[in-house]
């Protein structure tokens, strides 16, 4: 036992046990147990969680879902708009990934981005 | 020259000027360029004017705004060096871009010049072609 540090066993009027912490030693609560548990038939757990897997299933979003390609052979730097869909808000080319684009049009879309950066319509991200 | 001037390809052009100058001589600018692409055996499709003092994304020799010329033009791919270099040279352009196009551009289809009769004729065949195809499909 280190100077200064009070006894384990002297801890002033702070409550000890649980028990004490919620009053349940008061006098009225004195019969109740420590836990309280509630029956419920194996069944309708079953049931909860069966209802649980399939609402998980239906919630789950659909990966892999490409846009429909408008042109996949002719992007243009000038269309800031479809560039700007393309890019986060800081004006980062996204990935195939979350564009959901074709690789033919991803390639194309570089290339726009680039040349839209060159010509200060877009900012360059460092 | 004459293999060169015989083949020839699309070319689209942006060139980024000065709002100050722009707004001052707009004609003596697309002139000047015009003339520059027609002494290296270019022939002009279309020029024109594709924003006005549009603030730029970064700042570029100083200026914080930009007024942009767009255009497309043919030309044999070997006079694209000297062209590329007089641009360069020129100071009242800040910033310019030529790109190679294969393909008809759309945007060149849809507001198609009247100067080039080769240009509009493919594009109606294009379009003819991809109304026939649609019927098709459907």
């Amino acid at each position: 036992m280190r100077d200064g540090k009070p006894d384990r066993g002297d801890r002033g009027d702070r409550p000890r046990r649980r028990r004490e912490r919620d009053g349940r030693d008061r006098e009225e609560y004195k019969d109740l147990p420590d836990k309280v548990v509630t029956a419920v038939a194996p069944e309708v757990l079953e049931d909860v969680a069966e209802q649980r897997k399939r609402t998980r299933r239906r919630k789950k979003p659909r990966v892999g879902k490409r846009k429909a390609c408008r042109d996949c052979d002719f992007m243009d730097f000038k269309e800031l708009n479809m560039l700007a869909k393309n890019c986060n808000v800081g004006g980062k080319l996204q990935s195939r990934k979350r564009n959901g684009t074709c690789a033919k049009c991803q390639r194309l879309i570089k290339e726009a981005v680039k040349r839209a950066r060159y010509m200060a319509l877009m900012p360059y991200i460092g | 020259m004459t293999t060169a001037t015989k083949a020839t390809r699309l070319y689209e052009i942006m060139v980024i000027y000065d709002p100050a100058d722009a707004s001052k001589d707009w004609d003596v600018l697309v002139k000047s360029l015009s003339d520059r692409i027609e002494k290296l055996d270019g022939s002009i499709i279309r020029m024109l004017q594709w924003a006005d003092n549009r603030k730029l994304a970064y700042e570029l020799k100083g200026l914080r705004r930009g007024t942009y010329l767009s255009g497309y033009f043919r030309m044999p791919p070997g006079n694209l060096d000297q062209l590329d270099r007089n641009l360069r040279l020129d100071e009242r352009v800040i910033r310019h871009l030529v790109i190679s196009h294969r393909r008809q551009p759309p945007d060149l289809v849809i507001k198609g010049s009247e100067k080039d009769p080769e240009v509009i004729k493919k594009a109606a065949e294009q379009a003819a072609e991809k109304a026939e195809s649609t019927e098709a499909k459907e």
